[in-house]
């Protein structure tokens, strides 16, 4: 490293993503120095929040709301303006929002990358698959992916696909009798159910043990089967990158030839400080990096920062089945069912995902019960039996990137540091309302076929927390922010590393996808140093 | 030695085809041997694909470091020159094809009854089955003066080696015997589990009575009912080796992980229970056992005085409680229950019966909780967290001492100190403690007469 | 010590079976302090009070100490109401001569609203393990803690489901049913 700078690389989060960059470049020997505005937290003291939460289902709650690094449930944190309130479940720590996620690390197949030339909605990848295709490997080798090498995950029952150039790290988890048995009913009627590949271990990896279905992917793996950023965090630690934790980055200073030259960073102590650096990579989720971008007058030159954003907005389903299937052994998600991953049917509405979930159900179960006024050996035993069939299904929907779907930093809040905090309007489109009522003649024949009996249908839209579109990548620097290498078109020294990303959602979630790009990024930052 | 290809086949080293002639059996046969002697626990790779022999393992031995050397064929890197007696005095003599000494981290005090059957059969093996590495270690072994010179090895190998090969003890039955061969020999269990001497030789008065080992203890193995494993069935010993867990008794971490990992696993089911057949027989030696109160074990914590919801936001990102209670139930009941049941399979194991708890010291308990454990098996891969970076020394001191107090009714009243004293690799023993004062009289003079001492002693 | 309120010897727990027996058949005045109760003399009479009713509602004869007092702090702390509607709500059960949880289940009782919301109440503290009402996606909610491994709604599936976080055995055990579904 030179002296004239702090640091070869400095990387704003030490997400999975961020960690992940950071990690590369450590280890080719690039001085690193990371910033997290959170602090770190080992894993237990999280079991404990978690155990001593009054509120187990908000995936939020064990983990720090400080006045200076809020997490996205605090109230005043986003100002939402639209017809649809975006909450995603964002955390500020070492290791970032991967704590509480279910591990779901699924590849885009081809056709997702390319939309508006396939079916004339959206946007196409400004890349192929193929030139994606060696960094997913190297995510799954990363984040110890388990998956089926035999499976057409495009849903629709053909060859294994997408194409793979290796191996999964590790064979699937075993299936769980829940989804045998909705396999055997459901599926037999036409529903390809694929088993969904993901970062828990099924055999000690890397660091982690196998998992034994602890059931508490979210919010926290009490054992760390369950990959989550703090994992390479600590590897890039281990190669020699510096962690700065207790440090929010406000300011990306431009240089007098468009390069950034420097970040200015705050602690909740009150400290400024700034750091040179050859190269920047923010990391720092999909809104909070085009948040910085903004607020720093930096790679906006398009006017795309913070638009286009999407998530996988959804809906639920939640029934009894006529036999028992006990949810809740294992993880907390296995799979789904995936025919309207992919058809000629998306020129004209969204392509949808049915997961099944697998979470000890008891604490509906039993809510739902109290509410009806069951009390005593009733209550115990009708708890038994719903909880032994209740099913959910858990539904996402494609989005397409809007303008008018979009992040600002908030003009009337700031963060105890100063810091404006979030502003989003974000509506769902007609693209998405079209599917919907696929998605729910779906649910009438799962249940029809489980003998069901409905307990809630239509969950109106959900937060699904997977965010997309606001750094949008493309091929044409006026209506994209980051080219293919996930480098900003205004600034050659800097790259982002966020889903924030992503130009095409298709219908699964996208943190393999941001761990692959990031890394690809890392490595032609590498190259140029 | 008992040897059965079949047996071979079934353990899953050999295939079939190999198993035509005899040079392919002798081969065979010291693939064997070579697992059996758990060659590749030192001598494997640091390269990705770990490459079997290649070297570069590095062994941390109270000296200093002494990285292990190629053993494959290579002609420049490896031992592809050696003929088979330089071949044969490297194992049994710990001196190379160059005359020099090799360290004692090399059990040759062990190997020095090796058979001359088994070592052609090695020879073979080691010279025609493994696949030649040409590359050196990346790392040489450094260690600090005087035990750097390697002739200093000459001496101690005059007190502590003869050289003669195995002899089974008279009136031993055939089965027991061999089952000696391969503990003392080719297992070389007494590396481990009989203490050292001052001069850092295994001390055979105490023969398997148990020694400290890098932080860890490996226990007494003789027959004593009380401080060794005298209450093991045979069938709960043969267990231990195949699969390096009994439940509800006992488990293997650390480096007996490894060798069940490595060179256990793989022995013939005859082996086995021949190395158990001896074991169990090996003369009691008592030695200091846990001290357990006189008192009724204390009742758990209530559970809902451990977990009684959350406080203040700020205390979210507090992690520096030392309650004992607190800790257990955040860091270790996930897996091992709140109460230390385990499950009810046992992949978890218990802590209420189990002699990971229970030892003398709370030395493997602390080093499991601060290193974890990692044992492939032939059905299971174990792996347990490493907490040593998420607890501080005084947080794995009072998990530690609430397990020992809870599960085994012990008051160890462990310290952060003790802690960093054990994690380190506890005490240096006599030779590297007292070296600097040694230096200072002469060391290598010294040394000269402490070796004479010793001799005449020992005549 | 892991206390629970009646498992402290057979004597108690047989006396407990009593008072609770008798007080529901003989009318008894369960809240009446009249009826001492000495493992709970430092108690409060609206705590002794509580804790019979809580017993009552939940069906349990064992509930742990820690948690009946944790369980009337936060129902009190957050509804200054509260102890006079769990009075009015026992008072109705008394009157109503019911004898077991199981009584409550389709009771006329339940059709008065204020009761009906205080029993459920109680309930829920006990079988859920918090009081008030969850606000998804938020910081902040009215929420309380009582008790995690103790709440009521795990042991009924306690064979075939763990309570989440806690381990129940090897890796891919799920790929069968439970033992209760085995043939």
């Amino acid at each position: 490293m030179s002296n004239e700078f702090d640091a070869d690389v400095i990387v704003i989060g030490s997400g999975a993503l961020g960690s992940n960059a950071a990690y590369t470049l450590a280890k080719k020997g690039k001085s690193v120095i990371i910033l997290e505005a959170g602090e770190k937290i080992p894993r237990w003291k999280i079991v404990e929040n978690f155990r001593n939460s009054s509120k187990k289902e908000n995936y939020n709650s064990p983990y720090p709301n400080e006045p200076w690094a809020h997490h996205s449930y605090d109230e005043q944190y986003i100002e939402n303006t639209g017809s649809f309130e975006l909450r995603p479940g964002m955390l500020k720590l070492v290791g970032g929002t991967t704590w509480h996620w279910a591990a779901a690390a699924w590849r885009y197949i081809p056709n997702d990358m390319k939309l508006k030339t396939l079916y004339g909605v959206g946007r196409d990848w400004p890349m192929e698959y193929s030139e994606l295709e060696p960094y997913y490997l190297k995510a799954e080798l990363a984040l110890g992916v388990c998956g089926s090498d035999t499976e057409d995950q495009s849903g629709q029952g053909g060859e294994a696909w997408p194409p793979r150039s290796g191996k999964y790290p590790m064979e699937p988890e075993g299936e769980t009798y829940l989804f045998q048995r909705l396999k055997d009913r459901i599926g037999s009627a036409g529903f390809n159910f694929i088993h969904e590949p993901n970062a828990r271990a099924t055999r000690a990896y890397d660091t982690r043990p196998a998992c034994s279905g602890n059931n508490n992917c979210m919010p926290v793996c009490p054992i760390g089967a369950m990959y989550s950023g703090n994992v390479h965090a600590q590897h890039a630690e281990d190669e020699g990158a510096k962690l700065i934790t207790d440090a929010t980055a406000y300011k990306l200073e431009k240089g007098p030839n468009g390069d950034i030259v420097a970040v200015h960073y705050r602690s909740s102590k009150g400290d400024d400080v700034r750091l040179t650096a050859k190269y920047f990579i923010v990391a720092a989720h999909g809104l909070e990096t085009p948040k910085l971008l903004l607020i720093s007058d930096v790679a906006n030159s398009s006017d795309q920062v913070g638009r286009n954003l999407m998530d996988h907005t959804g809906m639920g389903l939640t029934f009894l089945a006529d036999e028992e299937v006990w949810m809740g052994r294992g993880a907390v998600q296995q799979g789904g069912i995936f025919n309207r991953r992919d058809g000629e049917f998306r020129r004209d509405y969204a392509a949808v995902k049915h997961a099944v979930s697998n979470g000890v159900p008891n604490m509906k179960v039993a809510r739902r019960l109290i509410e009806q006024g069951v009390f005593g050996q009733q209550l115990d035993e009708r708890l038994r039996d719903e909880a032994s069939r209740w099913v959910e299904i858990s539904t996402v929907f494609e989005m397409l990137p809007h303008q008018s779907n979009r992040v600002e930093a908030s003009t009337t809040r700031k963060d105890a540091l100063g810091i404006p905090m979030l502003k989003v309007h974000y509506d769902v489109d007609d693209y998405v309302k079209a599917a919907k009522p696929y998605a729910s003649a779906d649910f009438a024949r799962f249940v029809e076929l489980m003998g069901g009996t409905v307990i809630e249908d239509d969950t109106g839209w959900q937060n699904r927390d997977h965010l997309m579109g606001t750094v949008i990548m493309g091929d044409d620097p006026t209506d994209s922010v980051v080219n293919h290498e996930c480098r900003t078109w205004d600034h050659k020294n800097l790259f982002l590393a966020t889903t924030g990303v992503i130009p095409a959602s298709g219908v699964i979630n996208p943190t393999l996808t941001g761990v692959a790009l990031s890394i690809r990024a890392a490595e032609i930052i590498d190259r140029e140093i | 030695m008992k040897f059965s290809s079949t047996l071979l086949f079934a353990a899953g080293l050999v295939s079939a085809s190999v198993m035509a002639d005899d040079a392919h059996d002798l081969i065979s046969k010291g693939q064997y041997l070579a697992t059996a002697a758990d060659c590749a626990a030192c001598h494997n790779g640091t390269d990705e694909q770990r490459s079997a022999f290649a070297g570069g393992y590095t062994i941390d031995s109270p000296m200093g470091k002494i990285i292990a050397s190629n053993i494959t064929p290579s002609k420049q890197f490896g031992i592809g020159n050696y003929t088979e007696q330089q071949f044969a005095d490297a194992l049994r003599k710990g001196i190379a094809a160059d005359g020099s000494h090799l360290y004692p981290a090399m059990p040759y005090t062990a190997y020095q009854g090796l058979t001359d059957a088994d070592v052609k059969a090695l020879y073979a093996y080691f010279m025609q089955g493994v696949r030649a590495v040409d590359k050196a270690p990346t790392e040489k072994t450094e260690l600090a003066f005087p035990f750097s010179v390697r002739q200093a090895m000459f001496g101690w190998n005059l007190l502590y080696t003869d050289a003669k090969p195995f002899e089974a003890p008279q009136g031993m039955a055939a089965n027991v015997a061999h089952g000696k061969y391969l503990s003392d020999v080719l297992a070389h269990c007494g590396t481990c589990h009989t203490p050292r001497n001052a001069m850092m030789a295994e001390d055979n008065s105490q023969y398997l009575a148990g020694a400290a080992l890098g932080g860890w203890y490996a226990p007494n193995i003789t027959s004593d009912k009380e401080s060794g494993i005298g209450n093991w069935s045979q069938q709960q010993l043969e267990q231990y080796l195949k699969t390096g867990s009994v439940p509800n008794l006992s488990q293997a971490g650390g480096p007996m992980a490894e060798a069940v990992e490595h060179s256990f696993r793989f022995l013939t089911d005859s082996d086995i229970r021949d190395i158990a057949a001896y074991i169990k027989q090996v003369p009691a030696i008592s030695t200091a056992t846990a001290k357990v109160r006189a008192n009724a074990t204390p009742a758990l914590t209530n559970i809902n005085e451990v977990i009684t919801g959350q406080g203040e936001q700020k205390t979210l990102a507090d992690s520096s409680t030392v309650d004992g209670a607190k800790l257990y139930d955040n860091a270790c009941a996930s897996c091992h229950g709140r109460n230390g049941q385990g499950t009810a399979d046992h992949f978890y194991p218990s802590l209420t019966s189990n002699t990971a708890v229970t030892a003398a010291l709370p030395n493997n308990l602390v080093m499991a909780i601060s290193h974890g454990l990692s044992r492939k098996g032939n059905d299971v891969d174990v792996l347990m967290p490493a907490f040593g970076r998420d607890m501080s020394d005084a947080q794995i001191a009072a998990v530690s001492n609430y397990v020992r107090l809870h599960f085994g009714n012990i008051d160890d009243g462990l310290t952060a100190k003790d802690v960093a004293s054990i994690t380190s690799g506890g005490p240096a023993p006599f030779l590297v403690r007292y070296i600097n004062l040694l230096m200072a009289l002469g060391a290598i003079i010294v040394l000269a007469v402490l070796f004479a001492l010793f001799r005449r002693k020992k005549h | 010590m892991n206390k629970k309120t009646e498992t402290k010897s057979e004597a108690a727990l047989n006396r407990r079976h009593f008072l609770a027996s008798s007080m529901v058949l003989a009318g008894a005045a369960i809240l009446s302090p009249a009826i001492a109760w000495a493992d709970a003399a430092s108690l409060t009479k609206e705590q002794q009070a509580f804790s019979q009713l809580a017993h009552f509602i939940t069906g349990k004869p064992q509930l742990d100490e820690v948690i009946i007092q944790r369980a009337f702090d936060c129902l009190t702390a957050g509804n200054k109401a509260f102890l006079q509607q769990a009075e009015t709500a026992f008072n109705a059960i008394k009157q109503a001569g019911l004898k077991s949880a199981d009584d409550l289940n389709g009771h006329a009782l339940m059709d008065n609203a204020e009761i009906a919301a205080t029993l459920k109440q109680i309930n829920s503290a006990f079988y859920l393990g918090y009081t008030g009402t969850p606000i998804s996606a938020r910081a902040n909610d009215n929420t309380q803690f009582v008790t995690y491994t103790d709440a009521l709604m795990y042991p009924p599936t306690a064979d075939a489901t763990v309570i989440p976080s806690y381990s129940r055995g090897h890796t891919n055990y799920w790929v069968n049913p439970p033992a209760s579904l085995k043939k």
